[in-house]
């Protein structure tokens, strides 16, 4: 049997500086923008982890998600400031920010409260149209947006 | 990953202790508001402390000096911070 494929060869985790954008090839974390946990040790921004750590091939690295792909609810959703450990071989691809976040002030307690929170109704068998009516809508897992990568 | 519009300044919301923040939560600091911050959590469960919390940067301004995403934070727990609610999420692609 006649075979083609193209092999693809990704960056490594190991690879990506404190402050580089990423996302895992997979399996954890595919829906994520990640970035290495770093800290600052007054000399300078470093990885969390020692250079003998990262250099180990069996070793881990320590990500933190900083933003999602998918919503709250929804397959392989992780909240930003999730922290995982990755192998430190893990592929992945390396993102550029083409547009920036945008970021307003919440309304204060006093307004929050005044929302009026409406009940949920809920009924697995009942048609659309009855949970339409009832103001509860329906997520479709199939979304082709879901299974597909960046 | 890069932020602008930190705050708008027609709201004035309360002021919160930053160990009242939940996870997943953005905010500013009182002292530092431009960068945008959430608690750090492991598996979606908060760090704990006792005096001091952590946080994540995951958004800078471009007047944040010294400051990367993915920067841990450490926090007084009693720490004046400002709730924010991301208004337009960022755009990646992906590196060439």
């Amino acid at each position: 049997m006649k075979a083609t494929f193209r092999v693809v060869d990704h960056p490594l985790l190991l690879e990506a500086t404190p402050g580089s954008l990423f996302t895992p090839v997979g399996p954890d974390l595919v829906e994520c923008v990640c970035a290495v946990r770093s800290c600052d040790n007054g000399m300078g921004i470093e990885h969390a982890r020692s250079n003998r750590q990262l250099l180990n091939a069996s070793g881990t690295i320590e990500v933190v998600v900083i933003a999602c792909r998918v919503s709250p609810g929804e397959p392989e959703f992780f909240p930003a400031g999730f922290t995982m450990e990755l192998p430190s071989v893990a592929p992945i691809h390396f993102l550029t920010q083409t547009a920036p976040a945008q970021f307003a002030a919440t309304p204060s307690n006093s307004a929050m409260s005044a929302v009026r929170v409406m009940p949920i109704h809920t009924d697995p068998w009942a048609p659309d149209e009855v949970l339409r009516s009832a103001g509860a809508g329906s997520a479709n897992l199939t979304r082709a947006e879901l299974a597909s990568r960046l | 990953m890069h932020a602008t519009a930190t705050a708008s300044r027609t709201i004035n919301p309360a002021f919160i202790a930053a160990s009242n923040v939940r996870p997943g939560q953005h905010f500013v600091q009182q002292v530092s508001p431009s960068e945008v911050l959430v608690p750090l959590s492991y598996a979606g469960a908060p760090t704990s402390g006792d005096e001091y919390t952590w946080a994540v940067v995951v958004a800078v301004n471009p007047e944040s000096q010294g400051y990367i995403p993915g920067q841990l934070v450490k926090l007084k727990r009693s720490a004046l911070v400002r709730p924010v609610r991301e208004a337009r999420g960022p755009v990646f692609a992906l590196e060439q």
